[in-house]
């Protein structure tokens, strides 16, 4: 299952997340969305430790974040 | 061991769908967000009706999936009082209004209602200028700081120098909550969110005014990218608008 | 049963209010305006059921009423004749929202700060005024206490089932002048409320806005506004008093100075001279139809008023100019004498 899930539709390329994210996996694709702007992409989702900065100072929301928590299975 | 994916971060359910007008990096998006995320979490069931006043946060009503009023420039509050006075305790009002709007034209009637002790909560978003007018120059404008009405950057002489108006609000009995973060940063508006949903349940038993100011940037009239007009507002802002949690009625309210 | 009461034209609309069901009352105190919080504020703990709030400053006022109106609330809300760019802001608000409000203006004399002194001379400022952005408002124009009251109920009734904003043209004499009003005589119906409010219901989302980005969006709305008008205009002709008929000489006067020129007319007839008078109750929507039969056997047409021509050119449309010679103004705060309009009719008349 998806981790970081972007909306890049919605996206407006401000940037604001590549400079939060601790593992500098986002960053501005070069392609270009019905807006026209360079919407945000991850580069590497498996790094991502579900801080939800990014979501954080997103003006847009266009993040959703599932963090994978460590479940205890009984014997 | 198993692994679980938990959802840390998603879309609200009070924030509506529609795209928004912000220009990129707007921190008033992050605003309305937080509005919709505190009113998701409040804990109890009441109406909620917002308020919005002129500028950019005039389209406020597309946005949000509540009861919502547009109030002409600089009376927004008053028109806040008057819903209050007809709702009473059948809704919680909350109050969202750009700096120029309030601490403009509209500032007599923000003292007033800070000095009855109206139950509002108020949401100010401070980006330093007067956005969708053009960037000109508003009653927060930093010394020096360049808009189209003060090309050479903001004089001392006549214009004055910054002024902190929660400060001012602080000399009133009836302002019961008010708080400051950064719109800019992950940790303040983290922090942010908790001051709007405090400002919001002190309304529930009818408190006094809630006053929160989110201080933020505006890209497209600090003519910058986003990231460095975060550095420019983090920089230039230090120490003349200060973020903290200033009052709380456990300690601030006189009985 | 009720008992006659000796009331100023203030208290009478504050009495009115409260029969129409009025449940709040915004004000700041400026002259007239006080006289009309303060009978409410009696009432207010009396426990009939309206709630009053000064304000701290008339705008602010103006639009707690529209927050209240909003919310469901029925208001009463007053401004004397220096708040009136106040006030034609808020109708302009009003009318945009579509809300219904009770506004009395208290004219004094002016320009600026003035004197305290009753004058006519805001009436164009509101009539024109209140067509900001297209926006109408009925302005409606009593005379003494009783027609005070009457007409308040007549203003709750037009805001709320056309949801308008609608002023009430009060001058300084006919808010202190103190008659005994037979309230029993006017009929208070109920006046249903046909409108959404914000806050109502749970789960619904309800948006009053006055802020249309779109062309097409404000097209729409206009043409609901013009819509809006036209209807109002159709059931609504304008009201007015008419005294006497099919005399050659006719008086037009409206507020305090068609209570002088009825008295003056009185004299005139005493003096063997046929005159009536017609005194509109309305300016808008103006009475024209019942205006223009009046006028059918006038040959000497007399407008008294206290400003400076200001009823004469609201007259102009609807009279021949060779029969608007006649006008009589009294400025400065002062009630045109009886005695000086019969001397000044008798002398036209002599001259003519």
């Amino acid at each position: 299952m998806k981790r970081v899930i972007i909306d890049q539709a919605r996206c407006k390329g401000c940037g604001l997340c590549t400079q939060v994210c601790p593992r500098r996996i986002l960053v501005l694709s070069n392609m270009v969305n019905i807006n026209g702007y360079h919407p945000v992409q991850c580069t590497d989702e498996d790094l991502c430790m579900g801080c939800a900065n990014c979501a954080t100072v997103c003006p847009v929301t266009a993040f959703e974040i599932y963090k994978p928590m460590p479940v205890v299975v009984a014997s | 061991m198993e692994l679980k994916l938990e959802q840390v971060a998603g879309f609200p359910k009070s924030l509506s769908e529609k795209p928004q007008h912000f220009c990129p990096g707007c921190t008033h998006g992050v605003n309305v967000r937080l509005i919709a995320e505190a009113v998701d979490a409040l804990d109890f069931p009441k109406k909620v009706v917002g308020v919005c006043g002129m500028g950019c946060s005039a389209l406020l009503p597309d946005y949000l999936e509540f009861d919502m009023v547009a109030a002409p420039p600089g009376l927004a509050i008053p028109v806040a009082e008057g819903l209050s006075h007809e709702l009473g305790e059948k809704a919680l009002i909350l109050v969202y209004v750009g700096e120029g709007d309030l601490y403009g034209r509209g500032l007599n009637a923000l003292i007033h209602a800070a000095i009855r002790g109206v139950p509002l909560t108020v949401l100010c978003a401070n980006n330093l200028n007067m956005g969708m007018s053009g960037g000109h120059l508003s009653p927060t404008t930093l010394l020096g700081q360049k808009t189209a009405t003060t090309p050479g950057g903001k004089p001392a002489n006549p214009y004055g120098i910054s002024t902190d108006f929660i400060r001012l609000l602080l000399t009133i009995p009836g302002v019961s909550f008010a708080a400051r973060f950064r719109g800019f940063t992950a940790g303040e508006i983290r922090k942010g969110r908790e001051y709007i949903l405090r400002g919001l349940q002190i309304q529930k038993f009818q408190r006094g005014f809630a006053f929160v100011e989110s201080l933020g940037i505006c890209p497209t009239n600090l003519e910058l990218p986003p990231p460095e007009a975060v550095k420019r507002v983090k920089t230039a802002t230090r120490g003349i608008y200060p973020s903290g949690l200033f009052k709380t009625p456990e300690v601030g309210r006189i009985p | 049963m009720d008992k006659k009461r000796l009331l100023k034209g203030a208290e009478a609309i504050g009495e009115a209010a409260l029969r129409s069901g009025c449940t709040r009352f915004y004000g700041y105190p400026v002259p007239n305006q006080s006289d009309l919080m303060e009978y409410l504020i009696r009432e207010e703990n009396e426990g009939r059921g309206l709630s009053v709030f000064q304000s701290e400053d008339p705008l602010s006022g103006l639009f707690m009423a529209y927050g209240a109106t909003l919310a469901g609330a029925r208001v009463l809300t007053a401004v004397n004749s220096i708040d009136i760019p106040d006030a034609l802001r808020a109708l302009s608000y009003f009318n945009a929202a579509e809300l219904p409000l009770v506004c009395v203006v208290f004219t004094q004399s002016g320009p600026g700060s003035g004197n305290i002194y009753p004058e006519q001379s805001d009436t164009l400022a509101l009539l024109y005024g209140a067509r900001a952005g297209d926006g109408f408002a009925p302005l409606l124009t009593p005379s003494t206490p009783t027609t005070c009251a009457a007409a308040t109920y007549e203003a709750f009734r037009m805001a709320e089932t056309y949801r308008l904003p609608v002023i009430l043209l009060v001058d300084a004499a006919c808010a202190q002048l103190e008659e005994t009003v037979d309230l029993s005589a006017i009929s208070f119906r109920d006046i249903p409320k046909k409108r959404e409010i914000i806050g109502g219901q749970q789960g619904q989302k309800r948006v009053s806005t006055t802020l249309h980005l779109d062309i097409d969006t404000m097209a729409e709305k206009k043409e609901l506004l013009q819509n809006k008008k036209a209807l109002f205009l159709e059931k609504e002709t304008g009201t007015c008093l008419v005294e006497g008929e099919g005399a050659e000489i006719l008086l037009v006067a409206y507020g305090i100075s068609a209570v002088q020129a009825k008295r003056a007319a009185d004299a005139l007839v005493a003096d063997q001279i046929p005159c009536a008078l017609f005194q509109p109750t309305s300016l808008y929507p103006f009475p024209e139809k019942a205006f223009t039969e009046s006028l059918e056997s006038v040959k000497h047409l007399y407008v008294i008023d206290m400003s400076d021509g200001q009823l004469k050119s609201i007259l102009a449309p609807y009279v021949p100019e060779s029969l608007l010679t006649h006008h009589f103004e009294s400025l400065g705060g002062s009630v045109p004498r009886v005695e000086d309009l019969r001397r000044w009719i008798r002398q036209t008349l002599k001259s003519s």
